[in-house]
């Protein structure tokens, strides 16, 4: 998988508004919650090449990549979203779930000390991110 | 859907991971920009008839592809609401 790079000289800068890639972004995540993966995936890879600096779209890549056990492709997506976005908690927390699936205890560990960090701070308020952080956080200490 | 107390389920417990993307357009925004999207597509294709670049090949079919989801669901729409 590509991350974000330089741009080829021959398309425009910005065909898009950001808003319109918010909107585009949007039915995307819409068919993600609807199952239906296969057209979120045209809109999530779409929106990667058109706006490789909106990081919600790696978000949705990297839950692609989750549904279809590529883990190494949920690193690649979330780290893209965490370069754009380096307070990204979710970004981090797609990589925790990743280095528990790929046995990188490291790494795993490393980014729930990060998403931990945020929760002490009380920066997170999201109330389903912070259930995620403690299931990643029970995994990982009831590791075998 | 509900769950067997018969309250409504909690998202959350289907799909834990959908919470970490995050909510930030609007579909409904969409529909006023069928004529940009269709000139776009339009514009990809002959991109794509003149492009000689593996490399730029990738990119435009892959917007191509996303122009042609967002265009055939808004065709769809009942009544252009959906």
């Amino acid at each position: 998988m590509d991350l974000p790079a330089k741009r080829p000289s021959t398309l425009p800068r910005s065909a898009y508004s950001r808003e319109e890639v918010r909107d585009m972004y949007e039915l995307g995540k819409l068919w993600l919650e609807t199952g239906l993966h296969k057209r979120a995936e045209s809109i999530m890879t779409g929106l990667n090449e058109v706006a490789p600096d909106f990081a919600p779209a790696w978000l949705g890549t990297a839950f692609l990549r989750g549904s279809q056990l590529d883990y190494e492709g949920v690193v690649s997506a979330a780290t893209a979203a965490l370069r754009l976005e380096p307070d990204c908690v979710e970004a981090m927390l797609f990589l925790v779930i990743a280095a528990l699936a790929l046995k990188d205890l490291s790494m795993a560990g490393t980014y729930l000390g990060e998403v931990g960090d945020r929760v002490e701070q009380g920066q997170l308020s999201n109330p389903n991110v912070l259930r995620l952080y403690k299931m990643q956080l029970s995994r990982y200490q009831n590791r075998e | 859907m509900a769950n067997s107390t018969g309250g409504p389920l909690d998202p959350f417990s289907l799909s834990p991971l959908l919470s970490l993307l995050p909510s930030c357009g609007s579909i409904s925004r969409l529909e006023p920009l069928v004529p940009s999207l269709f000139a776009r597509h339009e514009k990809v294709l002959s991109l794509r008839e003149q492009n000689e670049s593996k490399e730029l090949e990738r990119r435009l079919s892959a917007e191509e592809a996303m122009l042609r989801q967002i265009l055939d669901w808004l065709a769809v729409k009942p009544g252009g609401g959906e």
